[in-house]
């Protein structure tokens, strides 16, 4: 078990800036989800702290052990540490059994203990009786759980998940989401889930870092994150949040362009400052007649360009005076059209304001 | 700050580990950075020097390269050797893009066997082509030009194979089934939706292939088109039985005259560095190109694809597109073996005239030729291995970028490719047949030269091979306690299997079939088949020549039967191109 | 007889070869005779001597196990009967031979010697300018085989030093396929125009033939002959042999090509015959030796002595080659004395064939 920690870590590649400056802290038992968007520089952190790749600048610590820094790194075989590949990275020519005893062979565990070991992990993965198959005899959630299985029979002290669910199918994937939760839980085993899907990251993770452009946005329960995001990017990344830029003009008051809101007073802003208002496309009401302004929120008229029929929802894109677009997302049953004059009301207690 | 011990390895174990992991990193490097500047470096420099050393004065000089350019004697090959190639370049684009396409594109019947003849006809020496067709097309005895004479009553008949015409033919039929790979390789990875939404804008097939499916293949056709110039111009073999007789000379003959009575080494040197720097430029450009057609062409993963209907012109196309194969091994290889089973070839196939005679002479009762079956067999297996467990490592360094100067080590892999055979057994006797190191006289010198040769066709198979190897199938077993050493020989190595296998084949048939170079570095304690062949077929012993040449081919074709089931065609044809 | 005398007689021979009529050949015939006749006065003796000096070499050279031989003296079917006879003679030697043309093998073993490679025991070339070279490197074994008293005497000694000896007999001479009406009588009849694209010819820089039959064609007629033969657009080949197969497949007419293989050709029922020239034959006594360096001297020496021998002189006639003893019929059916004949000098050759290829490849562009 372990503790991990990231220091000031940069790597660049070529000319590419992968990492541009990363401090992260992995308690010991917790299970992290790195969130970000593809090329957000996730998956080098991960190659990172497998020990894959050096870095150019900063240190990563195991516990109280220096385990990467630029001079030097324990290679991955000394690391203690597991990692699950998006691809699997099942080996094709061993069998299923072969896979998760390889672990266990290079620690030369003798091989009574190996078929024990191996046979109590395939019963926690529900695969037992596939031990003969070859991984394309198996479908892909049999091929994740071997992934699994094979990562976590040698024991880690740290798995590394990178991408695991995003070759299965939608059904599967929320499955195995509940799954490797339940795992984490009987095991606190120190777990890093690499991804770049909100929901599975806020199912499954105690904590979330959000990466965005190699550096890390912010860190925090997924509660945190979700309700109150940092940056303009957490809040647009996360639950899609729309994102109204303009300037302070008093505390709680924001112009935009023609328009002025507002928001929940947000920390450290004074009049003046560049501020982007976020409010999530869930808190957006739309009406067909002007409601009665009440108090708590703000009104806007505009005209409804687009609208997309969502079953239980509708997704609505309405355009303010001024150019600014909002979302909503409301309630079927009241029908708008495209080309509607419309009433936007964003309540105030869920508009917030972040620096721009 | 150093990195401390990592949990349950004592700090001594790690020093330990790290120590000799670092070591045989190193050691890999030197050991074939030694290897390819043996095999590769130093017999390319000595060529040089002996091109600029007078060994009459002891002296530099730059006479060689005076009397190699100023003399029209020597001038002419120059020529003859340019059209040649140039020719064949020509001809084999043709044959090679309308057969692929007619594979890859048409309903034509028979497609998998015009595939497999081709494939064949890769495989197949040009050389014994060359010895073929002479049976065959020989101005006056030539059996074609007879049963000419025969059926029309004419004075002589129409084929000359001893002319420019002939080798330029005979090289063509061995050389198209580069283009034929480069083109089919290119044409099946045509995504089918660009040829469809041309249908669909209402294009004829016609206009479909000429406007939109050639084009979009032309450069793999070039760098096809420039991989037979550069077969040809290196061809030695085929020129020596077609050109000689018919006095004219291509620069292989002349760089193989200079080697006869009385010698001229300096001479030979100076004569062959200009090819060289031909046949460098030429492979860059062809990279080049292939680059762009990669960029360019092989985007879709291509598709199946419904063929263009031909109706009753299908058969039409089949009559057109089994012509090279008819030429490159069909009438060849009847002419063999129907000579190699005669007492005297002249008298032709007549029920007296039967024989095995000579396959009994080569297995059990000529020495010699029995001496080189088995050097053939030796040398062939002992190269391609080599050549194989150098690539392989090559390609595991330079891809995975295991060591600085990863790049350079790939880059002088692939190098002896530019070098003709020729060539580089002159390097190597100019190296290597004198003290301080003398392989001459030895089967070294021949194994070396071939592993040389075919060091680049290995290379880029077990290249291809390292790319489809998904790196995380190596790191999950690191993560799991395997070190990279033990990763490379439990997880790579078995995954690389089959390409193994295929890379060795790779390499082990041109071994078996090489002339060109075995031609100056053998001696008579040392031959190989090819080199029995060669020297028979002056004295006009055609009989032993085709008994032999039967033998081996028997060998190569026997040796793909068994292995094809494990490693397919495709693989084969494919690798010697890329 | 002493050695310079023989010399002399040598020189003479050369001189006057080509006008030499059968009379003096006769006298040399008799010399020889003389000389069976001295080797009769002391018979047991002299035949004790060379049967146990035979036996010591024979039980010498089984140590060896074998010895390589190259040559290019005659055809492969000829050197494979040689072979076979010397392995039916001595069981427990091996004959690892290769058959190439003369400057081929010639290229080759200069190579070996720079590379200081041992392995070959006897040299047998048709070029005797070889030799002389050879010698002037001090890489040739001077010896004596036994039995070379049972060569005509012309030919017992031709190096005074005995390094080499004549190891095979052979001409060149016009051949030409069967039922050719006019078949050539002479050289200088191939110059005629009606044989323009009928001509097959060996290349003096592979065959020790070809190149003996250019430096007596040229000395003969100057090269102005090679010119106008050019003119003909001759099929040229590597080894004399070639032209044989040309004719007999019907690819060419008429060749400058050798007896033996001519005949042997004949003899298998091809369409093929031989023409003496009335302007002569070219003569070549090929030369064999043995190399100092010889990885098995022992097999390499009783290899030579087995060129004396009457199973070499039979198995040459039953190859249709020309026997080394006058007590084996020639197979072409005229003994050699009753051939017009021409021999070039060694010297002479030596010059002159370097020379000629490299004119040859002006000439004929090959």
């Amino acid at each position: 078990m372990a503790q991990i920690r990231l220091v000031n870590l940069r790597k660049t590649f070529g000319t590419a800036v992968a990492l541009q400056d990363i401090t992260l802290t992995i308690e010991d038992g917790e299970l992290l989800a790195i969130l970000g968007p593809s090329g957000c520089g996730k998956t080098t952190t991960m190659q990172l702290l497998a020990g894959f790749v050096v870095p150019d600048a900063g240190e990563v610590w195991a516990h109280d052990r220096l385990i990467s820094s630029s001079r030097a790194v324990v290679p991955p075989e000394r690391r203690r540490m597991s990692l699950v590949f998006q691809s699997y990275a099942l080996w094709p020519h061993l069998t299923v059994f072969q896979n998760i005893a390889f672990g266990l062979e290079m620690r030369r565990v003798p091989s009574d203990q190996i078929r024990r070991r191996v046979n109590s992990i395939l019963e926690i993965v529900n695969l037992v009786g596939y031990e003969k198959r070859y991984s394309h005899e198996l479908s892909g959630g049999q091929q994740q759980r071997v992934a699994l299985a094979r990562a976590l029979v040698v024991e880690p002290d740290t798995l590394l998940l990178d991408e695991p669910l995003s070759n299965l199918d939608a059904n599967l994937r929320e499955q195995m989401r509940f799954e490797i939760r339940r795992i984490h839980d009987t095991t606190r085993i120190t777990t890093v889930y690499v991804t770049h899907d909100q929901a599975e990251a806020l199912v499954i993770a105690d904590r979330i870092a959000v990466m965005n452009k190699g550096l890390i946005e912010q860190t925090g329960t997924p509660q945190e994150i979700y309700e109150q995001p940092q940056s303009r990017f957490v809040a647009s990344f996360i639950g899609g949040a729309n994102c109204l830029v303009g300037q302070l003009l008093e505390p709680g008051l924001v112009r935009c362009g023609q328009l002025q809101f507002r928001a929940k007073d947000g920390r450290g802003l004074r009049a003046g400052d560049e501020v982007v208002l976020c409010i999530r496309p869930h808190a957006v009401k739309v009406h067909r007649v002007r409601p009665d302004p009440g108090a708590g929120t703000n009104l806007a008229g505009g005209h409804l360009v687009q609208h997309a029929y969502l079953g239980d929802l509708q997704d609505i894109r309405i355009l303010l005076p001024g150019g600014a677009q909002i979302r909503a997302l409301t309630p079927a049953g009241n029908f708008f059209q495209a080309g509607e004059e419309v009433f936007v009301e964003l309540p105030i207690e869920r508009c917030y304001l972040l620096r721009s | 700050m150093v990195p401390e011990a990592p949990v349950g390895s004592s700090a001594e174990h790690r020093f330990h580990a790290r120590r000799r992991g670092l070591d045989l990193s190193i050691a890999v490097w030197v050991g074939v950075a030694a290897i390819l500047l043996f095999m590769v470096i130093v017999p390319l420099a000595f060529i040089f020097v002996a091109s600029v050393h007078s060994d009459e004065t002891d002296r530099l000089t730059l006479a060689n390269y005076v009397e190699a350019f100023s003399r029209a004697i020597y001038l002419q090959p120059i020529r003859n050797s340019l059209l040649l190639a140039a020719a064949v370049a020509v001809v084999s684009c043709l044959c090679g893009t309308l057969l692929s396409w007619a594979v890859s594109h048409t309903d034509m019947p028979a497609r998998n066997l015009i595939r497999n003849l081709v494939f064949a006809a890769f495989v197949t020496p040009s050389f014994l082509g060359a010895a073929a067709w002479i049976f065959l097309a020989a101005p006056n005895s030539g059996w074609l030009n007879r049963a000419w004479v025969a059926l029309t009553g004419a004075a002589h008949g129409p084929f000359n194979i001893y002319s420019l015409g002939g080798a330029i033919f005979v090289i063509a039929m061995y050389s198209y089934p580069y283009t034929f790979a480069f083109a089919s390789n290119a044409l099946e990875l045509i995504p089918s939706e660009m040829e469809r939404s041309a249908a669909l804008l209402g294009a004829s097939w016609w206009r479909i292939t000429w406007r939109i499916t050639l084009p979009l293949v032309r450069p793999a056709l070039i760098a096809g088109a420039v991989l037979s110039f550069l077969e040809a111009i290196a061809e030695f073999g085929t020129p020596a039985f077609l050109l000689i007789p018919a006095g004219q000379q291509v620069i292989t003959t002349q760089l193989y005259l200079f080697f006869q009575f009385p010698t001229r080494p300096n001479l030979a040197a100076a004569y062959a560095i200009p090819l060289l720097l031909v046949t460098a430029g030429l492979f860059v450009l062809q990279q080049r190109l292939l680059r762009r057609g990669r960029f360019t062409t092989v985007a879709g993963k291509g598709a199946v694809r419904e063929p263009f209907r031909l109706g009753r012109w299908r058969w039409v196309l089949f009559a057109i597109c089994i012509i090279p194969p008819l030429c490159s091994l069909i009438l060849p290889y009847s002419a063999l073996v129907v000579t190699s089973l005669s007492r005297a070839w002249g008298r032709g196939p007549l029920p007296g005239n039967l024989t095995t005679h000579w396959y009994r002479w080569a297995l059990f009762e000529n020495g010699a030729a029995r001496m080189a079956i088995q050097h053939s067999l030796t040398y062939a297996s002992a190269a391609a291995t080599i050549a194989t467990v150098l690539a392989i490592f090559t390609a595991y360094v330079a891809h995975r970028r295991l060591l600085p100067g990863a790049r350079i080590l790939a880059f002088v892999a692939v190098a002896p490719f530019v070098v003709p055979g020729i060539i580089l057994a002159i390097g190597f006797f100019s190296a290597y047949a004198r003290p301080p190191i003398v392989l001459y006289g030895t089967g070294w010198m021949l194994i070396a030269a071939f592993a040389t040769r075919f060091l680049p066709i290995a290379y880029s198979g077990s290249e291809s091979a390292i790319r489809s190897i998904d790196v995380e199938l190596e790191n999950a077993a690191r993560t799991l306690g395997s070190t990279a050493l033990r990763t490379f020989g439990r997880i790579t190595l078995p995954l690389l299997r089959r390409h193994v296998l295929s890379t060795w084949l790779t390499a082990f048939i041109p071994s078996l079939r090489e002339l060109s170079s075995a031609v100056f570095l053998f001696t008579p304690a040392t031959a190989v088949m090819t080199n029995v062949i060669f020297d028979l077929s002056d004295g006009g012993n055609f009989e032993p020549v085709s008994a032999l040449g039967v033998l081996m081919m028997a060998m190569a074709f026997g040796l793909i039967a068994v292995a094809y089931p494990v490693i397919g065609r495709t693989v084969l044809i494919h690798r010697q191109g890329s | 007889m002493s050695r310079s005398n023989s010399v002399d007689r040598l020189e003479m021979i050369v001189h006057s070869g080509c006008s030499m009529i059968r009379r003096e050949f006769l006298q040399l015939g008799m010399g020889a005779l003389g000389a069976a006749a001295f080797d009769a006065l002391s018979p047991s003796l002299a035949r004790a001597a060379a049967s146990n000096d035979e036996e010591k070499l024979y039980a010498e050279a089984r140590k060896e196990g074998k010895v390589v031989w190259w040559t290019a003296h005659y055809a492969l079917s000829a050197a494979e009967a040689v072979r076979n006879a010397f392995v039916a003679k001595y069981p427990g030697i091996e004959v690892e031979f290769i058959r190439q043309t003369a400057q081929v093998i010639y290229q080759r073993l200069t190579q070996n010697l720079k590379a200081h490679i041992r392995e070959v025991d006897v040299f047998a070339s048709t070029d005797e300018a070889h030799y002389l070279a050879l010698k002037n490197q001090g890489v040739l074994a001077a010896y004596t085989p036994l039995g070379i008293s049972n060569l005509p005497k012309p030919f017992q000694d031709i190096d005074p030093d005995r390094t080499y000896h004549v190891g095979a007999l052979g001409l060149v001479l016009i051949n030409y396929r069967a039922k050719l009406e006019n078949p050539p009588q002479k050289w200088t009849d191939l110059l005629d125009p009606n044989w323009q694209g009928k001509i097959t010819l060996g290349h003096p820089g592979f065959s020790g033939y070809v190149g003996n039959w250019v430096v007596a064609i040229w000395d003969k007629y100057g090269w102005d002959y090679f010119t106008k033969l050019a003119k003909n657009k001759p099929k040229i080949a590597r080894s004399i042999f070639d032209t044989v197969t040309d004719i007999v497949s019907g690819e060419r007419q008429v060749g400058a090509g050798p007896d033996s293989n001519s005949l042997e050709s004949k003899a298998k029922g091809n369409p093929i015959e031989i023409q003496f020239p009335t302007d002569d034959s070219i003569l070549i006594a090929s030369p064999v030796g043995i190399l100092k360096e010889a990885p098995h001297p022992n097999a390499a020496r009783l290899f030579e002595n087995f060129f004396y021998t009457r199973e070499y002189s039979t198995t040459m006639a039953k190859t249709f080659n020309y026997p080394l003893r006058s007590d084996v019929a020639a197979p072409s059916g005229v003994p050699l004395e009753k051939v017009k004949w021409y021999r070039n000098k060694a010297q002479r050759l030596e010059k002159a064939i370097p020379d000629a290829i490299a004119k040859w490849r002006e000439t004929f562009g090959v």
